[in-house]
């Protein structure tokens, strides 16, 4: 009979070689002494503004944690997309980069421990002239309902109750809001919700209401060559896809901006209205958000001028 | 090691030892004979295991699971404690429905013995000095049974070598060693499937009626553990089937009928007990079995993890098992299974031909082959489930441990081929025994290493744990493989927590129960509270899955931040993190 007496020394080998790679696996990755050791070298990095962005992704929270509120904001860690950022500090650990920011040209980039710092510059960046999700609590916006032609204001509260609806819940509702009829989660507000990917989006919650249109209007909006938004529903809650579409509307005195509307497979989806008409003047826009009565149908959406 | 035991010479042993002094004495010997009786080599390696898992499990944290089996294991044992005391009203219908309707989806045993022993080693005698420990004692008991239990039919089958490379590879591997703390079924049904397999071949092998009891009488057990029990018979039949078959043919009626006595065994007394164990069955008998068939044949499906997708729905992946294994099983163990795998299958058909004198030793014997044959086909029952892009994954990897046992056995059986081929290519000189027990050991002692360091390492963090193969922790973050789940990493911010005394805590996917467990066992301050309202907490533990990032998006708009104060990673990786409304700035 054959003896292959190779196979016993690769199996040697192999057993010896697994155990040595589980130390070397173990302490591959950043410690979260590493992560915090970060904070002084971002902050020395950082512009207000700066998006601060982690490869791969899962280090995300460790970055969180050791950068906080003031570096990596909720609004940017919730945010839709990048164009809004003209400049990204990105750190990498592993070897990873983020896809997104691949195209982004290097204008620095260095180690620090376990890390690389990239600064790179945003060839797309498009800033926003105005940003409705910012004035969601102001006093001069309105939201009602449009019932049988006529207008039906949406109470504006500071202090609502609030509420969760956990994993297979609603998203929070702040506690700044406009409560519309129908109770539960017919309100208006700012609040975050999971994306087709699970990624979070903060975005204003208008859900369509049963009683009839749902009508935001905001004051002195500055109006660009176009506007862009996001739009979609509650992922975990709608994936299964079973709710009509949604549709947005915006309009000035004017005219019609733009429309789009929303199924619940699609995800969260990016649209443009094209504003050239209207480019450099300041107006009032009504958004007109309309579903089908007879569906509970969740909606959330961004939009900005630019 | 031939076959049969040698334990009544230990017990001759210990009675010419006992006496006042002499207990270093009993010690020295029973380690002596742990050294050279295979039955006492594996009761000492499954005990040494038992008091690893005790050493370590106040670390790990309460799943979901679990908890539901806390609440389950003290009705149910209520109701043990009052046929007892109130014979008459303990077997009427009402009584006997309210106690086991909890989480009657599931059979009874596992939870009765988690009862039993929280009663008798925490309530009534101080044993263990926390009570989660002592419901999840029984688990443990198994689980070192099942270690024993392979190590002895390795023996039996391949050699002593080979059956400790088996059971020690059981016992390091890491997600088996994690599940083997826990008051759940999944590694317990493992360890009695293979009992039930053993005492098959036992059975099979012996004619002997003995065997054939036992084999009904633990099928019955295996039967109340869990539902993977039900997958066994088919392949038993088969395995008698390919080994009997011809003799079965040749042979009078009663001849026949001793052949089929262990069937039969399996068929009648297997579901008799599991009928006398399980008092929820004993009305409305075949609905409730209907029901029970129905619930797991048709399981809801939860979310999944698996190369970056969340599966929620059919069809699921067919690779998942496989990728998994692969990813969740020292490579050197699936490696020496493949040898094993190879070797036996080529042993088995060189039997078939009439060559088995070009096969060594025992390994040539018919039993082998027939255990080989079995092994392969409790193998490929295990794995079957996972054939089908219907079967839900939720589980991880817990869902297929049946399976790991024969696994193991093949691993056992290839390193004895290795061990066979070195041995006989060593030079001169080494091949004196006892050289050659030092250069077995060694190899032994490698082979298992993998699976070793792991455990060592891991510590509380069983699910969120990886093979080099994938990268280990981050490596699998980084493919999108699954970080965990069943909300049970609560207890790796217990001093976090604790500083932050009193407050209430939400519990994202922990269930109050196990909460309420952590608390009883002083993990943290009884002035911190468990609330499944977001809204009213002061505190937020979120558990990371993708589907479930929505709960910490709900924390985030709640409290205002998205910076956590404190995370609870592995190998650099995060799995578990803490909010504090209010305070978002490090």
């Amino acid at each position: 009979m054959v003896r292959p007496v190779w196979l016993v020394f690769v199996v040697i080998a192999l057993a010896v070689g697994e155990s040595a790679a589980h130390f070397v696996v173990k302490n591959r990755a950043p410690s979260l002494q590493d992560w915090q050791r970060l904070k002084s070298k971002v902050a020395s990095l950082y512009r207000p503004g700066d998006l601060v962005a982690v490869a791969p992704a899962w280090g995300d929270p460790l970055a969180r944690q050791a950068l906080g509120d003031a570096m990596m904001p909720l609004a940017m860690v919730a945010r839709s997309e990048n164009d809004d950022y003209p400049r990204a500090i990105q750190v990498d650990c592993l070897g990873q980069q983020r896809k997104d920011l691949l195209t982004w040209p290097k204008i620095h980039q260095e180690r620090f421990g376990p890390f690389t710092l990239l600064v790179q510059n945003n060839p797309h960046f498009e800033p926003a002239r105005y940003q409705f999700i910012d004035h969601i609590e102001d006093k001069s916006m309105t939201v009602s309902v449009l019932r049988s032609g006529n207008e039906q204001a949406c109470a504006f509260s500071e202090s609502a109750p609030m509420s969760a609806g956990g994993l297979g819940g609603d998203p929070t509702s702040p506690r700044l809001q406009f409560s519309c009829p129908g109770g539960a989660f017919h309100w208006v507000g700012v609040t975050i919700i999971d994306d087709d990917e699970y990624q979070p989006r903060r975005c204003i919650w208008a859900p369509p209401n049963p009683a009839g249109p749902i009508i935001l209007k905001f004051h002195q909006v500055h109006l660009g060559r176009k506007m862009v938004g996001h739009a979609g529903a509650p992922w975990l809650m709608v994936r299964d896809g079973v709710g009509p579409a949604v549709s947005i509307t915006g309009a000035t005195s004017q005219g019609q901006l733009g429309s789009t509307r929303v199924k619940d497979t699609d995800g969260w989806v990016r649209f443009e209205w094209n504003t050239q008409p209207f480019e450099n003047s300041v107006a009032d826009v009504q958004l007109t958000i309309v579903g089908t009565p007879s569906h509970d149908q969740r909606f959330c959406f961004t939009l900005e001028s630019r | 090691m031939t076959r049969g035991s040698k334990h009544s010479d230990l017990s001759r042993e210990t009675s010419a030892a006992a006496g006042p002094g002499k207990a270093g004495t009993l010690l020295r010997r029973f380690i002596a004979k742990c050294a050279t009786d295979c039955i006492w080599t594996s009761l000492g390696l499954g005990v040494l295991y038992v008091v690893a898992l005790l050493i370590s499990a106040r670390a790990i944290g309460y799943s979901r699971d679990e908890s539901f089996y806390f609440d389950a294991a003290n009705r149910y044992w209520g109701w043990v404690k009052l046929l007892f005391e109130h014979r008459d009203a303990a077997l009427t219908r009402n009584v006997i429905d309210s106690h086991f309707v909890v989480n009657h989806e599931h059979p009874p045993l596992l939870k009765t013995l988690f009862g039993l022993s929280h009663e008798l080693f925490y309530a009534q005698h101080r044993l263990f000095s926390y009570p989660g420990l002592s419901y999840r004692f029984p688990s443990m008991v198994i689980a070192g049974l099942g270690v024993v239990v392979l190590i002895q039919w390795g023996s039996r089958a391949v050699s002593r070598t080979g059956g400790l490379v088996a059971g020690l590879s059981f016992a390091v591997l890491p997600r088996v060693f994690h599940h083997a703390h826990l008051a759940c079924f999944d590694v317990p049904v493992a360890c009695l499937c293979l009992w039930s397999a053993y005492l098959w071949s036992r059975a099979l092998e012996s004619g002997k009626l003995r065997w054939s009891l036992a084999l009904g009488l633990v099928y019955g057990l295996t039967l109340a553990t869990k539902h993977n029990a039900w997958l066994l018979p088919p392949a038993f039949f088969v395995h008698g089937l390919c080994v009997k078959g011809g003799t079965f043919m040749r042979s009078n009626w009663l001849c026949r009928l001793k052949l089929l006595r262990p069937a039969l065994s399996l068929l009648t007394l297997g579901p008799l007990v599991l009928f006398a164990l399980w008092p929820w069955l004993w009305f409305e008998t075949w609905e409730r079995l209907a029901a029970w068939f129905h619930f797991h044949m048709s399981h809801e499906y939860y979310n999944m993890e698996f190369l970056g997708f969340t599966y929620w729905k059919p069809p699921m992946p067919l690779s998942y098992a496989w990728v998994m294994t692969l990813a969740t099983v020292p490579l050197t163990t699936l490696v020496l299974f493949l040898l094993g795998g190879f070797y036996g299958t080529r042993d088995m058909l060189l039997g078939f031909l009439g060559r088995l004198q070009s096969i060594p030793g025992k390994l040539a014997s018919p039993e082998a082959f027939s255990d080989v044959l079995l092994w392969s086909l409790c193998l490929l029952i295990f794995y079957s489930p996972w054939l089908s892009s219907d079967t839900p994954i939720f589980g991880g990897t817990k869902h297929w441990f049946t399976a790991y046992p024969f696994v193991c056995l093949f691993a056992g059986r290839g390193f004895e081929s290795l061990r066979a081929i070195l041995s006989r290519s060593l030079p001169e000189r080494f091949r004196e025994p006892k050289n050659l027990a030092r250069i077995t050991g060694l190899f032994v002692v490698a082979v298992v290493m993998p699976g070793l360091v792991t455990v060592w390492d891991m510590g509380p963090w069983g699910l969120s744990t990886y093979m080099p193969v994938v990268g280990g922790a981050s490596g699998a973050a980084t493919l999108g493989l699954n970080r965990t789940f069943w909300g049970y990493t609560t207890i790796s911010l217990a001093s976090a927590l604790t500083t932050r005394a009193p407050g209430r805590v939400y519990l994202h996917d922990m269930t109050p129960s196990a909460w309420n467990m952590h608390t009883q066992d002083g993990a943290w301050p009884k002035s911190l509270y468990g609330t499944m309202s977001l809204t009213d907490s002061d505190l937020a533990v979120y558990h990371h899955e993708p589907h479930m990032e929505r709960v910490e998006y709900q924390i985030w708009a709640a409290y205002g931040t998205s910076t956590p104060v404190a995370i609870g990673s592995y190998e650099g990786v995060p799995v578990v993190w803490l909010f504090e409304r209010n305070r978002g700035n490090p």
